[in-house]
């Protein structure tokens, strides 16, 4: 391991109780160019892309994944099945083709998981109540 | 995975295998066609399936993958758009005025088990 330096801190979700970790993100539309700005909570319980709820998805899956790459995921109440769609995400001014996701039924908020998360050098400062994006200093 | 199906109707199982047969299909691979539409008009996924777009990529689904492997494809109106690149395709929609879309990597965006969704969303 080497030292990193934090490139940018966002604050944690204070409402909820125990705060959660949260990350600023950005995705744009790749067809239209339109771009939505929003805080996803870092869920490193979630293996997927970005949960997005149905509406955010419905404005933005404008090249939405042919049904049969869709991905099933397990949960506690049996498999779910998630809508995917291409869109551009940023996290920290960086830019990378990603998906946002939605359960075909029921609601949805936003969240970051793992297929996301582990492109990212990310600290959890839980006493501070702050999730930083570390840089590797050379 | 090997599957042992006992108390199958014989009338239907030899029909189904004359049919698998006829189009030249191995009985797995017939078989697991079935079993992929019945799940497909069975499942939420239905749902998505009144999608015209969705219906008509579904459709050319088999064409597609053999004839465009690799690429990029827009399905929208009817109509097919391929493209090396992804921004090539994009170009291609909004040169056509296509704001929605169904599109693929063919062969490449991964399908079925996509993990697992736990407690961490899970809240009192």
């Amino acid at each position: 391991m080497g030292i990193y330096r934090t490139l940018s801190c966002h604050s944690y979700d204070i409402e909820s109780k125990p705060e959660r970790p949260m990350i600023h993100v950005s995705i744009t539309g790749p067809a239209t160019g339109r771009e939505m700005k929003f805080t996803a909570a870092a869920d490193t319980g979630f293996s997927g892309y970005l949960l997005v709820p149905m509406e955010t998805y419905q404005e933005y899956s404008e090249f939405e994944l042919p049904v049969r790459d869709f991905l099933t995921y397990r949960t506690i109440v049996g498999p779910i099945v998630l809508r995917r769609a291409r869109v551009t995400a940023a996290i920290l001014g960086e830019r990378f083709e990603t998906f946002i996701e939605t359960p075909l039924v029921g609601v949805a908020k936003f969240l970051l998981g793992r297929r996301i998360l582990n492109a990212f050098r990310l600290a959890l400062l839980g006493p501070e109540k702050r999730s930083c994006l570390l840089e590797e200093q050379r | 995975m090997d599957v042992i199906i006992r108390g199958m109707r014989t009338r239907i199982y030899r029909e189904f295998k004359a049919q698998a047969n006829k189009m030249g299909l191995r009985l797995s691979d017939a078989l697991q066609k079935a079993i992929e539409r019945w799940l497909l008009e069975n499942s939420q996924s239905s749902l998505v399936m009144n999608d015209p777009n969705q219906l008509a990529f579904a459709k050319l689904a088999s064409q597609i993958e053999s004839k465009y492997h690799g690429k990029y494809v827009a399905m929208c109106g009817g109509k097919l758009y391929v493209a090396g690149t992804l921004e090539d395709l994009g170009g291609q929609l909004k040169e056509a005025g296509i704001a929605r879309a169904v599109v693929s990597h063919v062969g490449a965006d991964e399908s079925g088990e996509g993990g697992e969704w736990l407690w961490g969303s899970i809240e009192r």
